[in-house]
């Protein structure tokens, strides 16, 4: 049941931040995409702003390593 | 760095100005600036300089000959022996001898000379690709063609029909007969697997009921080029046979005339494109510059390090009657000084990231040097394995002399190529220190881990009691969960470094330039940093001090944010206590490099489950691709993170981009 309960936690700590990042990159995309049509030169910034939710899916990953770390060996 | 630069006044005799101007060129230093734009007592008396008919008749002659000439040059191959920028240089020189009238006649004759043989190719290679549209078809119909005798009253017309609608033909034959009571005949055959083609042949004067009869039954015609139409069937289609297979050998001589054209003139016309652009730019810049009765006056900025030369140069060779001063600059002038960096080798490449945001502004700090010392540790700390360094190493090694040998002018490239040169080995040192090398595989080959999953190699320092300060450092630590605390606390110290070095900087940037309020939103900053280190330092390390550095450090973030609010107001003390979150998201250095190392780990295990034999071969292959696409991913993301926390979490802290970037007046130089 721990274990279950352990897994459970795991997946959702990268799951939801995971479709976190990817609604927020859709979003971001679109419009970087939609401005970058509009000024190449804005190429550097797309970069970085599509980046910029990641944070969420990486420190998800982290969370989620963490709780399985709390698995009985 | 940045460049001092100092703000110059050029004033010389009318007469000597289109000298002066052309010297300025060469010498490619100053930044010129727009005198009319100045304001004040100083500048009052001057009258800008004005394009007269003449020299915007010069102007337009300029234009139009580097059109003409810009236009040769595009259809010109370059030579595969390229010239030398020293070969194209003394060519440059000897058009500054010439006239105008010279260069055009110059340009007039290589028009003559290429201008036909151009318009001819381009004939040739569009009847060439309409022809080849032809070609499948004509492969198709030709063998049926062959076998039809058409006299002068008959005319046929050529049909395509699928496979599965063969049966049609009979329905066409049958109207066909009807329509031309009897005067026609059908050919058909079986081209290839899915086509049947058919040649009608009729008397001529049924054409309009036989082409109205096809129109109607939407039937797939093969249709001829218009000056074909009317020639029987065969006969055309010999006609484009013979004249597809002449083309390509004269289109062969045409490109082989134009080669030896390009070869024997090819570095003049760059050389002239480099000239022409120079001349109009030099034009152009007239307008910037200020005049009264008898002198021209340029104002702009040069390099102070290149003043006295330039000062020298000028004085020797108008033998005085041209004067360069170096002026004190207003507050309200230095926000237009340009910006232009000067860094060390090792650093510079790292300046790439001006591709991205303006440089710096003049006056505040240049943080390349920030950028050069944590890019690499944070692109080395997330990727970090021996076997992926000395690949990208070899790649970057590659891609430099790939570049070099092509000559590129990309600067992004050039600069990107020498940060991942530097990454590379920063990869490497930390490869050694989690000992990695493509994931765990010299681990695995030499199973050196027990039955719990702990290295059992004994290194330098060996592993503590707790198991937790040991070398290597296991990333994964499947069975030493420390491990995992003490890499977290490395990464909020890196941030902490960086962060503190961001915040620094932006402090005696604060100090520089007496702005009171961002110098105490920055302290509060600071103190709040310092106020968290207290706290979780003393929370995982110093553990005996916890009673008293705990409150401390609150004391201290708490004080930190009220600084905070001081300086930079509600927004600043919020940020402050947003800082907290900037520090967690080093946490990002980990999690990548985690995933990095876990997908190494994933190509080992999977390269390793297709046994032996020949097998192995394919494990092996497996496992590079997957190393392959780690290596990928292992670069693109730590460099997107790496540029995140430079920019999002460093430069937000202090950068003030720059408003007017150095542009020395110049010659191209081949750009």
């Amino acid at each position: 049941m721990e274990l279950g309960l352990i897994a459970i936690g795991a997946a959702l700590a990268i799951g939801l931040s995971a479709l976190a990042t990817g609604w927020s990159q859709s979003k971001i995309g679109a419009a970087m995409a939609g401005a970058l049509a509009e000024k190449p030169e804005l190429a550097g910034n797309a970069i970085i702003m599509i980046a910029i939710p990641e944070t969420m899916v990486v420190l998800g990953f982290v969370i989620s390593f963490l709780i399985t770390g709390l698995a009985p060996k | 760095m940045l460049l001092t630069m100092s703000k110059v006044e050029i004033v010389g005799l009318k007469t000597l100005f289109f000298q002066v101007l052309e010297t300025l060129q060469d010498l490619g230093s100053i930044h010129l600036e727009d005198i009319t734009k100045r304001r004040g007592p100083r500048y009052a008396d001057l009258i800008p300089m004005e394009m007269d008919p003449a020299l915007e008749e010069e102007r337009n002659l300029l234009q139009n000959l580097a059109m003409r000439n810009n236009a040769i040059l595009s259809e010109l191959m370059p030579p595969e022996q390229k010239a030398s920028r020293s070969v194209i240089d003394e060519k440059y020189k000897e058009f500054q001898g010439k006239t105008l009238g010279e260069i055009g006649s110059m340009v007039d004759e290589e028009e003559s000379a290429t201008k036909e043989l151009i318009s001819y190719k381009n004939e040739l290679e569009v009847e060439l690709s309409r022809l080849a549209k032809y070609e499948p078809i004509i492969k198709k119909v030709y063998p049926l063609a062959s076998k039809v005798t058409t006299t002068e009253q008959y005319t046929s017309i050529a049909l395509l029909i699928e496979e599965r609608y063969k049966a049609v033909l009979d329905y066409i034959e049958g109207e066909l007969e009807r329509i031309t009571g009897g005067q026609c005949d059908v050919f058909s055959a079986r081209v290839d697997e899915n086509t049947h083609a058919a040649i009608l042949v009729f008397h001529k004067r049924f054409s309009e009921q036989v082409h109205n009869f096809l129109a109607t039954e939407n039937v797939n015609q093969v249709r001829l080029p218009s000056e074909l139409a009317d020639k029987p069937y065969d006969e055309a289609l010999k006609e484009i046979e013979t004249r597809y297979q002449e083309i390509p050998p004269k289109l062969r001589k045409v490109r082989e005339d134009l080669e030896e054209i390009s070869n024997k003139w090819y570095t003049t016309l760059v050389a002239l494109k480099d000239y022409l652009a120079d001349r109009i730019e030099s034009l152009n810049a007239i307008p910037k510059f200020g005049q009264s009765g008898h002198v021209f006056v340029i104002t702009g900025w040069i390099p102070t390090e290149k003043v006295e030369e330039t000062r020298k140069i000028l004085e020797k060779k108008f033998e005085g009657k041209v004067e360069l001063t170096e002026e004190e600059p207003g507050h309200e002038e230095m926000e237009d000084a340009p910006s232009a960096l000067k860094n060390p080798a090792a650093v510079k490449p790292f300046e790439f990231i001006y591709m991205l945001i303006n440089p710096p502004k003049y006056g505040h700090i240049d943080p390349t040097f920030l950028v050069a010392l944590f890019f690499p540790l944070l692109f080395g700390f997330m990727l970090g394995d021996m076997g992926y360094g000395l690949v990208l190493f070899a790649g970057a090694i590659f891609i430099r002399r790939y570049l070099k040998k092509k000559e590129s002018k990309s600067l992004f490239f050039t600069l990107f190529t020498n940060v991942m040169l530097i990454c590379s080995i920063s990869t490497f040192i930390f490869g050694i220190i989690y000992f990695e090398f493509f994931g765990d595989l010299l681990i695995k080959a030499f199973h050196w881990t027990n039955a719990e999953g702990h290295l059992t190699v004994q290194w330098v320092w060996g592993h503590t009691p707790n198991g937790v300060w040991g070398w290597p450092v296991e990333r994964i630590a499947k069975a030493n969960p420390d491990m995992f605390k003490l890499l977290l606390i490395i990464v909020i110290f890196i941030g902490v470094l960086h962060m503190g070095g961001a915040l620094t900087i932006g402090l005696i940037d604060a100090i520089r330039h007496k702005e009171r309020k961002h110098a105490i939103e920055k302290i509060g900053f600071l103190l709040f940093i310092l106020g968290l280190v207290v706290i979780f330092g003393s929370l995982w390390g110093l553990k005996g001090i916890k009673g008293v550095a705990v409150p401390a450090g609150a004391l201290m973030a708490v004080g930190g944010i009220v600084v905070a609010f001081i300086g930079g107001g509600f927004g600043g003390g919020l940020e402050a206590a947003l800082t907290f979150g900037n520090l967690l998201s080093y946490a990002r250095l980990y999690g990548i490099g985690l995933a990095s190392v876990i997908l190494a780990e994933v190509a080992n295990q999977l390269g390793a489950k297709f046994g032996g034999g020949f097998m192995v071969i394919i494990g092996i292959l497996v496992a590079g691709a997957l190393h392959a696409l780690n290596l990928a991913l292992g670069i693109l993301s730590p460099s997107i993170q790496s540029l995140r926390l430079n920019l999002v979490e460093g430069f937000t802290k202090f950068y003030k981009e720059a408003d007017v970037v150095y542009k020395p007046f110049k010659r191209s130089g081949g750009e």
